[in-house]
């Protein structure tokens, strides 16, 4: 018998076994793109940091795709004082609600001038902000304490 | 003969793949709508609405209540009022009761409440007290809006996070609703 043209029985039940995993591998894979959406942990979605650069600090925020934070929604909290920080121009977005807004998506950097602190004298820098997603979820603001990362 | 083996196997496994994944993927879309919710009891609360009158679940047992929290500060919240407005119009007499609480200001929600006619309580709690309800019910990132269906035993039956569409919650109200009356129907045979 000639295996090559004819497979035996259990090279076929071999084969329909691996048809049926790949059946099962693949209706996971559906399931999941096409299930209902699933939003990401706010520490996931935004991601804060920030570091002594020269004479200021500077902040910086990890934005995960598909999700935003508002320039309206940032504060720097350095002990227990709110100080000033630069932020650079956002997206443009109207809010029926609140007018034109800033957004940032991806990444955003913010500077506390050397006249606001300093910047040798700091360790932490609590941070405040709020985002959202685009697929229609809004975290409430939320407030993280960072250490600062010297690069003294 | 024996060459079309692999293609025969390969068309079978993408067809049965393709079928499997549609059927999980309904099957899957309805533990999120039913099952997937807590099987049990939703926490009661007492919480003052706009006009200052206490509003609690409790008050509210034997009809259906959607819990819609809520914030102006929120863009998906604000736009999914509208469905939450015309859902209550279309289904109170059918036994729907929407229960709006808002995670915020009284005055900014009143503002609102007013400009766009809500029709259902505007229900304040302090924003601690709003997301510990919310966890309560289930919410997994703390996130608004999030829409939690109770029926008429205060079992919660349904629970969604983010914006919530017309094509998500009508079939859920549809069935809920029509277990509703069939019991109500079936209470005043009895």
């Amino acid at each position: 018998m000639d295996h090559r043209r004819n497979p035996p029985r259990h090279t076929l039940t071999r084969k329909l076994t691996a048809g049926l995993w790949l059946c099962l591998l693949a209706a996971t894979a559906s399931a999941a793109t096409l299930g209902q959406q699933q939003f990401l942990p706010v520490d996931e979605a935004f991601v804060p940091d920030a570091w002594v650069e020269g004479d200021a600090i500077t902040l910086a925020w990890r934005i995960a795709p598909g999700y935003y934070l508002y320039r309206h929604g940032f504060a720097a909290i350095i002990d227990g004082e709110t100080v000033d920080a630069d932020y650079p121009d956002g997206e443009a977005k109207v809010d029926d609600y609140f007018g034109e807004v800033e957004v940032y998506h991806d990444q955003v950097f913010a500077t506390v001038p050397a006249a606001q602190v300093d910047a040798d004298a700091v360790r932490e820098v609590t941070v405040r902000y709020q985002g959202c997603a685009e697929a229609g979820l809004c975290y409430p603001p939320v407030e993280r304490t960072v250490q600062l990362q010297g690069t003294r | 003969m024996a060459g079309l083996w692999k293609p025969l196997v390969l068309v079978v496994s993408a067809g049965a793949a393709l079928a499997g994944g549609v059927a999980l993927q309904q099957y899957l879309g309805s533990v999120d709508a039913e099952t997937e919710a807590p099987a049990g009891p939703a926490l009661d609360f007492t919480l003052a609405d706009i006009t200052g009158e206490p509003q609690s679940l409790t008050a509210y047992r034997g009809q259906l209540v959607l819990v819609n929290f809520w914030a102006t500060w929120c863009p998906p919240c604000r736009e999914e009022i509208p469905l939450l407005i015309e859902l209550q119009a279309e289904h109170a007499e059918a036994g729907l009761k929407v229960l709006g609480i808002a995670l915020d200001q009284a005055d900014k929600v009143a503002a609102y409440v007013a400009q766009v006619g809500m029709n259902y309580p505007a229900i304040i709690a302090p924003p601690a007290q709003g997301f510990e309800l919310m966890d309560a019910y289930g919410a997994k990132v703390g996130g608004l809006p999030f829409n939690v269906l109770v029926d008429g035993q205060g079992q919660i039956v349904f629970r969604h996070e983010g914006a919530l569409t017309r094509e998500q919650i009508a079939p859920v109200l549809t069935r809920h609703l029509s277990r509703h009356s069939a019991k109500g129907g079936a209470q005043a045979e009895g």
